[in-house]
C-alpha cells in the first residue's frame, strides 16, 4: 500500500513526538482503539476528529462529535471543522498535530557547527585562564600592603567558587530542560563574558581618567555593560532552552531594558530618598602620564562650581 | 568637647545606674576629650586618638591638670574658710539660679534640660544658646519652662540669642527679687571660682574651681575653669567668691576640663536686648544671621594673608592660618605597607554647636602625602583614588533633617604650575538658607612615586566665603622640589 502522508504529533515546543503514516483517506483520531491513530489525551473523545485530503492538497478535519472541538492556528476559536495546509497546526484536546504529504520539500542539510572548540577541553583552558588573569588583574590594583593571602588568592578562590555555583546552576538547568548538562561550553561562556565584564570595568575607568569624557564616551560604557550581560544570558539559555532562539533574545532584551529603566527611575518618582552622603564627581586617579586633558585654572575651576549653589537648592 | 546640658539625647552609663529614664546628652563639638579626635578617620590607616604621639600629648596634659588641681588640695588641705565661702556664696546665689527645661510641646515632659540665672529684677534670665537650641530650631515642636530652686514652675519666653557665644536670653513673667550682678573687673588666673547648676537633674549644687584664663585655640574668647562641670549644669553661673558673675558654664572635656562663656558676652547680649527689645517669631533667620557672621570672620581672619605652608618632600602642606588653628602631624610607614604616609591635619576650636548633630562654622585642613618605591603607577594612582573618594558617614535622620543633597564639579586643575585632580562638593542646609557645607579634595598629578592628597573641609559657611577659602586654598598648593 502506498504511503500518503504523514500525521505529525507536536510536543509542547511544536517539535515532533511522534509520526503516524497514512496509506488511505480518511484517517481517524480519537481515544477508542477504533481510531486509526490513538491518542491517550483525555480532553479527547473517544471518537473526535476525522482528516479527508481536499483536490487541491490541503486536508478536511471534520469533527466527530466531542466537547472540546477542533482549534486551528487561524485564531478563530473552536470550531467543529476546518481546512489546514501543510505547516498549519491543530488541535484537538491538548494534543497538537500537523499533516505532511509524503513529497513535502524538507530543508537543507546544515554543516556542522565550526564553534566546536568552545566546547571542548581546550575552550575551557582558555576561558578559566582568561577569566583568571582579568580578575587577577582587578585584585593586583588593590594589592598596596604585603597581605597577599587575604587581597589576592582569597578573592580568586572566592571567584572560583562563584564561577563553580554559576556554572553548577545552569548545567542543572540545562540537564533538566533539554537533557544536556553542556558543562564545559557553560563554563567557557561564563568566563569569557566576566572577563569581558571585569576588563571593560578597568578599561572605562582609564579612559574616563585620561579624557574627562564626553557624555557619548559615557553613554557607549553605560550601554555596554547591559549588553554583555544581556549575551552572557543569551548563550547560556540558548544553551538549555529549546524555544526559538529569537523569542530568547527578544525576551531577553527587554528584561535587561526593563531592569535598567526600573534601577534608573528618578527616586523622587518612587518616593525613595536620594543618598545625601553620595559626592558625585570623577574619582579614578591613574598614573599622570595617562592625562590627555589639559588643566584649567583655579579661577576657572571655581567659575565652574557657580552652578552647584542653584543644583543644591532645588 | 561636651556641652553639658542634660537631655533625652543619648545614654550615659555612669547615670544610667541611678537614672534609668534619664539620659545625658553626649553632643560633641568638634574638639573632643583628647587633644584632638578626629571622628571622620582621616587615611583609614591610622586614627588619631590611638596614636602614640596623641597619647603621650594626652598624658602630658593629664598630668598637667592632675597638678592643677591637686596642687591647692596638697598646699590647703582642709580650708574652713573656704567651705564657709562656698556655703555663703551658695546662700547668696541659689535663688538666682534655676533649672531650664526644654520640653516637649502639650507634655509636661522634659526632653532636655540645663541650667539659667536672673540677670535683672524684671525676670531676665541668662542660659546657654545649646539649651534652648530644640526650642529655636523647632518652636512648634518644643517650648521652654523653668523650675525654681524652691520648687516653683513657670513658661519661659525667649527673648534674644547669641549663638556665637553659646548664650540665651530668656524671661519670666513677673518682678525677681534676687538676681546675679556682674563682675566689673577682669578676674586673674588662679583665682577661686564657684559654679552652679543642676547636675544631672540631681537638684542645684555648687562645685568650686580655679580660673585658668581664656583657653587656648578656641576661635572666641573661652574661660577654661577646672572644675568639675557636669550635664545639666549648662548655662549655670560662675561667680567669685563675692558672688558676682564672671562666666556661664558651657561645656566640658572631662576630667575637670570646663569652658566658661565670659560674662562679658552676656552683658552685651543683655545691653543689645534693652537697646531693641523685639522678640522675634522666629529664630531661624536670627541663627542664620548670626552664623553667616560668624563664617564672613572666621574666613577674614583666615584668608587675610596668602596660607602659611610647609614643605615636604617638594610639596607645599598648608598649615595653621590662625594661630587659634593647631596642626598635628603623623607617619605610618608599616612594614607591610608597600608605601609610606605622612599625614597632616590642622583644625581648630571655630565651630558652633546650632542644634543636635549640627556643628557649624569649622575649618579642617587635611593632607596626606603618599611616597612609593615598590608600587606601580596604576596600583599608586588606585592607592590615591581610596583617599581621594574617602566620603565621611553622618547618621541618616540628621542628613535627612538639615542637609540636601551634594552637588559636585572636578577638573584637571592647574596648582602654581604643578598639575592636580580637584572636586569641590556643596551641600545646603535646608533650614538655614544661605550656608553650605563645602568639601574641596585635590590630587596631585605630577609623579609616579609620590603625590599629596589634600582635602580642605568647610561646615557652615557662606558661598563666598567658602569660595575665598577654596581660592586660598588652591592657591597654597604648589611643587617646591
Amino acid at each position: 500500500m502506498e504511503r500518503l502522508a504523514w500525521i505529525e504529533i507536536l510536543d509542547r515546543h511544536g517539535d515532533v513526538a511522534t509520526r503516524h503514516p497514512v496509506h488511505a483517506w480518511p484517517v481517524k483520531l480519537g481515544r477508542a482503539y477504533t481510531s486509526d491513530i490513538v491518542l491517550d489525551d483525555p480532553y479527547i473523545a473517544a471518537n473526535h476528529l476525522e482528516i479527508n485530503s481536499t483536490a487541491d492538497g490541503r486536508y478536511q478535519l471534520n469533527g466527530l462529535g466531542s466537547i472540546n472541538g477542533l482549534i486551528t492556528n487561524d485564531l478563530r476559536g473552536k470550531q467543529t471543522e476546518a481546512i489546514i495546509s501543510t505547516n498549519d497546526v491543530a488541535r484537538i484536546g491538548r494534543t497538537q498535530f500537523r499533516i505532511r504529504p509524503v513529497d513535502y520539500a524538507v530543508s537543507e542539510e546544515k554543516p556542522l557547527p565550526s564553534k566546536v572548540w568552545l566546547r571542548n577541553w581546550q575552550g575551557l583552558f582558555v576561558g578559566i585562564v582568561v577569566l583568571q588573569l582579568s580578575e587577577l588583574l582587578h585584585l593586583w590594583m588593590e594589592y598596596v600592603n604585603d597581605d597577599i593571602y587575604n587581597i589576592l588568592l582569597n578573592p580568586m578562590l572566592f571567584g572560583i567558587l562563584l564561577l563553580s555555583l554559576w556554572v553548577g546552576a545552569w548545567t542543572l538547568i540545562g540537564r533538566v530542560q533539554s537533557g544536556h548538562a553542556n558543562f564545559i561550553a557553560h563554563a567557557v561562556i561564563a568566563s569569557l563574558g566576566i572577563s569581558l565584564l571585569l576588563l571593560l570595568d578597568a578599561v572605562r575607568d582609564y579612559v574616563f581618567f585620561a579624557l574627562n569624557p564626553h557624555e557619548i564616551i559615557h553613554a557607549v560604557f553605560y550601554v555596554a555593560f547591559p549588553l554583555i550581560i544581556g549575551a552572557l544570558l543569551y548563550r547560556h539559555i540558548c544553551l538549555v532552552s529549546r524555544a526559538n532562539r529569537r523569542r530568547i533574545g527578544t525576551t531577553l532584551a527587554l528584561l535587561i531594558a526593563g531592569f535598567v529603566g526600573v534601577i534608573n527611575v528618578p527616586n523622587k518618582w518612587i518616593g525613595k530618598d536620594d543618598d545625601l552622603a553620595d559626592m558625585q564627581y570623577s574619582r579614578t586617579i591613574g598614573p599622570p602620564s595617562m592625562l590627555l586633558t589639559h588643566k584649567i585654572s583655579v579661577e576657572e575651576f571655581i567659575a565652574g562650581a557657580g552652578t552647584l549653589k542653584s543644583e543644591v537648592e532645588e | 568637647m561636651r556641652k553639658v546640658t542634660f537631655s533625652a539625647g543619648s545614654v550615659a552609663s555612669t547615670n544610667a545606674v541611678f537614672f534609668p529614664a534619664g539620659k545625658t546628652d553626649n553632643r560633641q563639638r568638634g574638639y573632643n576629650g583628647v587633644p584632638f579626635r578626629y571622628s571622620g578617620n582621616a587615611t583609614g590607616q591610622f586614627y588619631y586618638g590611638g596614636n602614640l604621639k596623641t597619647v603621650f600629648v594626652v598624658r602630658i596634659w593629664q598630668a598637667v591638670l592632675l597638678l592643677v588641681c591637686f596642687a591647692p588640695v596638697a598646699a590647703y588641705p582642709v580650708s574652713s574658710d573656704l567651705d564657709g565661702r562656698a556655703q555663703v556664696v551658695f546662700a547668696a546665689a541659689k535663688n538666682s539660679v534655676v533649672q531650664i527645661r526644654t520640653l516637649l510641646k502639650g507634655s509636661q515632659s522634659q526632653n532636655s534640660i540645663g541650667s539659667g540665672f536672673y540677670v535683672s529684677d524684671d525676670g531676665l534670665i541668662v542660659t546657654n544658646y545649646h539649651v534652648v537650641s530644640s526650642h529655636a530650631l523647632e518652636p512648634k515642636t518644643y517650648e521652654m519652662g523653668y523650675v525654681a530652686s524652691n520648687g516653683e514652675r513657670g513658661a519661659l519666653t525667649l527673648l534674644a540669642i547669641d549663638v556665637l557665644h553659646d548664650l540665651a536670653l530668656l524671661q519670666r513673667k513677673g518682678s525677681q527679687l534676687t538676681y546675679l550682678r556682674f563682675h566689673a573687673n577682669p578676674v586673674v588666673k588662679g583665682e577661686k571660682l564657684f559654679s552652679m547648676g543642676n547636675p544631672n537633674d540631681l537638684g542645684l549644687v555648687i562645685v568650686e574651681g580655679v580660673n585658668n584664663g581664656l583657653s587656648d585655640h578656641s576661635f572666641y574668647d573661652t574661660i577654661h575653669f577646672t572644675g568639675a562641670i557636669n550635664p545639666g549644669m549648662s548655662g549655670g553661673p560662675v561667680v567669685t567668691k563675692s558672688g558676682e558673675l564672671v562666666g556661664i558654664n558651657d561645656a566640658t572635656m572631662g576630667e575637670s576640663r570646663g569652658f566658661l562663656v565670659p560674662a562679658q558676652f552676656a552683658r552685651d547680649l543683655l545691653v543689645r536686648w534693652r537697646a531693641a527689645p523685639v522678640v522675634a517669631a522666629e529664630f531661624q533667620p536670627e541663627i542664620t544671621r548670626q552664623l553667616k557672621q560668624h563664617s564672613s570672620a572666621l574666613v577674614e581672619r583666615l584668608a587675610r594673608k596668602p596660607l602659611p605652608v610647609q614643605s615636604d618632600a617638594g610639596y607645599a602642606v598648608p598649615d595653621a592660618a590662625d594661630p587659634y588653628m593647631r596642626c598635628w602631624a603623623n607617619e605610618s610607614n608599616d612594614a607591610k605597607l608597600f608605601y609610606s604616609l605622612r599625614s597632616y591635619y590642622c583644625s581648630g576650636r571655630s565651630d558652633l554647636y546650632v542644634g543636635q548633630g549640627i556643628n557649624m562654622g569649622s575649618v579642617r585642613f587635611e593632607s596626606n602625602l603618599y611616597q612609593s618605591d615598590k608600587l606601580d603607577s596604576f596600583r599608586f594612582g588606585k592607592l590615591l583614588e581610596k583617599d581621594y573618594s574617602r566620603q565621611e558617614e553622618t547618621s541618616a535622620d540628621i542628613l535627612r533633617k538639615h542637609f540636601s543633597k551634594y552637588a559636585c564639579t572636578d577638573a584637571i586643575v592647574d596648582l602654581n604650575g604643578m598639575q592636580g585632580k580637584a572636586a569641590l562638593c556643596l551641600r545646603a542646609y535646608r533650614k538655614l538658607p544661605g550656608l553650605y557645607d563645602i568639601k574641596l579634595k585635590v590630587v596631585t598629578l605630577r609623579a609616579d612615586k609620590h603625590a599629596l592628597v589634600s582635602k580642605l573641609n568647610l561646615s557652615g559657611v557662606a558661598y563666598e566665603d567658602g569660595m575665598r577659602m577654596v581660592r586660598l586654598y588652591l592657591g597654597a598648593l604648589k611643587w617646591n622640589g
